[in-house]
């Protein structure tokens, strides 16, 4: 970085070059995390997060990536989770906020403006921190339809069919693109999903701790340990084999 | 403060008979067209049916300036809400529960006077047709199958106990609503003058034509004698 350069990366201002840099490292930031993963299916959106532990003492139940909304929305966070939690609560204030007003769930869509507009808001204005964290938002739409989109620290957002953040993204983005089916079904998407989380870690790494979410127009649901070390046996075996025959 | 008396009749034009009817495959609203001011007709061919949105109509009852009020803030609420929400329209029970806790916001003397009005909100949206009663404390009657408000309310409502049928044709509905309408002019002094119906099913907002209104009136007023 140039000198000159340095010093508009003190406060939240354009540089010479017209970048915000507080607004990159905070993406920066999100990378650094563990990584999250969303698939959209045809009738359903799963969530994935790794969870890594910082102690071996420390009881992997206590950290949450994966939070319920309201009954038609859920959110996957990435990066600082003291700064995921602030905008949990306020996701959470929102939905509330719709169900008063309106005596109606928020829509999935509607959530992700306001959640893009309140991170936009801490990139402009003085005397906060730009949020170090990326939502992946997944619901169901008063269409019944399944819909995922994740928002980054710009608060800029997009719609996805499969999406991911954190985890130095880049490699578990190259393998979902690369890897990823239209109209799988969501057994299929759970372990394709486990399949590139676990496939991207690192051997040593295998062992953390995933959180999985399924939201259908009949509700949330976690997959419980039992659940889900069925599937993450699968998926090392399988993952295994591929290694092998390569 | 309490009013003085006669106050209330120079300030707020009152004294109004609407309808609203469910039938198969829409939404029948009628109102009158007197608007008076105590004992004054301050007008004969007052609006009380008004377009909120694509496939919602609400019709007013009370003081005529508090409700255009409602409605202007309502129609621009409604634009705004499709526009946020890739042109899809607000459900006709968000609407009516949104107006409600608006209305009940002015009742309890927060932000200042209450509304002095009595509400239908009516439609197509995607769960179906529905009618929704709204009144100035912000009480809520949920998905009616006929409502009445006004002054005639208790003569109109009369008629449509009488003669309203689960599923009705549009048709009939719009027969029914006449009929209630032109008998509550018969028998309220604060309601008169012309009838205005509108229908609202999915292909749009439709008035029936004044023509058509008044022809069915004449065979009523036949068939009775």
């Amino acid at each position: 970085m140039s000198e000159k350069t340095l010093h508009y990366d003190k406060g939240i201002e354009f540089s010479p070059e017209g970048d915000l840099l507080q607004v990159q490292y905070a993406k920066e930031a999100v990378k650094r995390g563990a990584a999250v993963i969303g698939i959209r299916t045809e009738n359903s959106v799963i969530l994935f997060a790794l969870k890594n532990m910082s102690s071996a003492l420390a009881v992997p139940d206590s950290l949450e990536k994966i939070f319920q909304i309201d009954d038609n929305i859920v959110i996957a966070a990435a990066g600082l989770m003291a700064d995921s939690r602030n905008l949990i609560d306020y996701a959470r204030e929102i939905a509330a906020y719709n169900r008063a007003t309106f005596d109606e769930e928020v829509d999935v869509a509607k959530l992700t403006k306001e959640m893009g507009s309140r991170m936009q808001s801490h990139t402009q204005y003085s005397g906060v921190r730009i949020f170090g964290a990326s939502l992946l938002i997944a619901g169901i739409d008063k269409k019944k339809q399944p819909r995922l989109f994740a928002v980054d620290p710009s608060g800029s957002f997009l719609e996805y069919m499969a999406v991911s953040a954190g985890g130095g993204s880049g490699r578990v983005a190259d393998v979902l693109e690369s890897n990823f089916k239209k109209n799988m079904l969501t057994e299929e998407a759970v372990m394709f999903g486990l399949d590139v989380l676990i496939g991207t870690q690192k051997q040593e790494d295998r062992t953390s701790i995933i959180e999985v979410g399924i939201i259908t127009s009949s509700g949330f649901r976690k997959l419980n340990s039992t659940e889900l070390e069925e599937y993450i046996k699968k998926t090392v075996e399988k993952i295994k084999e591929e290694v092998g025959e390569k | 403060m309490k009013k003085e008396e006669g106050e209330e009749g120079i300030l707020e034009a009152k004294g109004t008979t609407t309808v609203a009817l469910v039938c198969k495959d829409g939404v029948v609203m009628a109102t009158d067209t007197r608007a008076t001011m105590g004992h004054f007709i301050a007008s004969r061919e007052a609006k009380k049916v008004y377009v909120i949105d694509k496939l919602k109509a609400m019709t007013i009852a009370g003081s005529v300036g508090d409700a255009q009020k409602i409605v202007r803030i309502m129609t621009a609420v409604l634009k705004k809400h499709r526009m946020e929400n890739d042109g899809e329209s607000m459900s006709i029970h968000a609407c009516a529960t949104m107006l409600a806790n608006w209305l009940n916001n002015y009742h309890k003397g927060s932000y200042g006077n209450y509304f002095s009005v009595q509400i239908i909100i009516g439609g197509v949206d995607s769960k179906g047709t529905s009618i929704y009663g709204v009144d100035a404390a912000g009480g809520v009657m949920p998905d009616s199958k006929m409502i009445s408000t006004g002054s005639g309310s208790l003569t109109a409502l009369g008629v449509l106990e009488s003669h309203f049928k689960e599923n009705m044709t549009t048709e009939e509905a719009v027969d029914v609503a006449i009929k209630a309408i032109h008998t509550a002019t018969k028998r309220d002094s604060a309601s008169g003058n012309g009838i205005n119906v509108v229908k609202i099913t999915e292909k749009g907002i439709f008035e029936i034509p004044n023509s058509y209104v008044e022809k069915r009136v004449n065979e009523f007023v036949k068939e009775m004698k």
